[in-house]
């Protein structure tokens, strides 16, 4: 455990900053519905372990459980979200003070998903029709690196595309991050799980601005 | 929230706002770290207002890099210092020992052997730095999964709902990781 203490910052941030938007694919409308029912559920419950009831006179009392459930503090109240899911750009735009052009689909995804993360950086998810992960667009205020990817691949590229110097970082022929910057806004694609062609991914970012 | 440079900045002016700052943007992984190692919301509690402390005391003359890593190696430290001191009798309780008992698989715990202090500080950094160049040639998410499980300190449930990754996913990624590392760390001659 000791010896891990001394990894290299990146690696730190990336893994503390890491989000993919999947939580946010993932609730899907049946989820959601079997999320509800087992809400009633545990509302039903809770309300026989409260003691809810109608005394012998018809009058409804309480009685509270013996065991106090210790409540949660404010620092471990984790059901906020780094990631915000938004219907539109419009409503991206108005998170993140500017809007995002890209294509509603990527071959071979057919769905796509907005969202804000952090308050500052718009996403685009690309996935499959079964909300396997596809690849992101990443778009931020700024000339860093927002990829969040630190891996040491084998092959660094920079390329002209559509204008745009962009540097391409993958191996074996194929590009899994695309790094830009345009008109005071950085740039990313993630391709990680089906890295991109040379011509797939020039094709992309001269989609995107 | 503010931002890392200007946080680093109230630090040097001696600003206890830098305090207040350090704790709205980072105080909820810091003690997620926390809890996950000592499983005690009070002990977090405790390792999460000693981290301020010990930033206050290093920075300046310390300018880190990240501030976020810094801060989060600090509460690492300090959780593991705890953990230590709490179980120097009963070791492998809990589920911090879980996590060790996983690692031995790929990384042995020197702690018992008889390696005089200095072997001990520097076979731990040749081994530190391994592990940086191994990290480098994982995928990002196998990385991510690794670094939330074992650095981190996630549950598999835990680093699955943070990721958005399966369980199963999250356990394939873990177990495969840990087999490269072995073979890894065999390879550069570690004695393992």
């Amino acid at each position: 455990m000791r010896a891990l203490t001394g990894v290299d910052d990146c690696y730190v941030e990336e893994a503390a900053k890491f989000c993919t938007g999947r939580r946010m694919i993932s609730l899907r409308p049946a989820v959601l519905a079997v999320s509800a029912a087992a809400c009633a559920v545990a509302m039903f419950f809770l309300a026989q372990y409260t003691g809810i009831f109608k005394s012998a006179t018809g009058q409804i009392s309480t009685v509270s459980s013996e065991t106090a459930s210790e409540s949660v503090p404010d620092y471990l109240d984790f059901s906020g979200s780094p990631i915000e899911e938004v219907d539109s750009m419009d409503e991206a735009a108005k998170i993140t003070g500017f809007t995002m052009t890209a294509p509603q689909t990527v071959e071979p995804y057919s769905n796509s998903l907005i969202s804000v993360r952090f308050g500052d950086t718009i996403a685009i998810t690309y996935f499959d029709s079964d909300s396997s992960l596809g690849l992101e667009v990443l778009k931020a205020s700024g000339s860093s690196d927002i990829s969040g990817d630190y891996t040491d691949y084998k092959v660094t590229r920079t390329v002209t595309v559509a204008g745009k110097s962009v540097i391409l970082r993958g191996n074996d022929n194929s590009w899994s991050v695309a790094a830009w910057t345009a008109g005071g806004f950085t740039y990313a694609v993630n391709a990680q799980n089906r890295p991109l062609t040379t011509d797939e991914i020039s094709g992309l970012i001269e989609a995107v601005g | 929230m503010m931002d890392d440079e200007s946080i680093i900045e109230l630090f040097f002016a001696r600003s206890e706002d830098a305090i207040t700052e350090s704790k709205s943007s980072y105080g909820r992984l810091l003690c997620t770290i926390a809890v996950n190692i000592l499983h005690s919301t009070e002990d977090a509690q405790e390792c999460e207002n000693d981290t301020y402390f010990h930033a206050w005391n290093t920075i300046p003359p310390q300018r880190p890099d990240s501030l976020c890593s810094f801060l989060a190696r600090i509460t690492r430290n300090l959780s593991l210092d705890m953990y230590d001191r709490r179980n120097a009798v009963k070791r492998g309780q809990g589920s911090t020992g879980l996590l060790t008992d996983e690692l031995e698989e790929c990384i042995p715990d020197r702690t018992d052997t008889e390696c005089s202090a200095v072997e001990e500080s520097a076979e731990s950094e040749l081994l530190t730095g391994l592990i940086n160049t191994f990290l480098g040639t994982l995928r990002r998410d196998s990385r991510v999964i690794f670094m939330r499980r074992y650095w981190f300190g996630d549950s598999v449930a835990d680093v699955a709902a943070n990721t958005g990754y399966s369980v199963s996913k999250v356990k394939m990624s873990l177990k495969r990781s840990r087999d490269e590392l072995r073979s890894y760390l065999g390879k550069e001659g570690f004695r393992l």
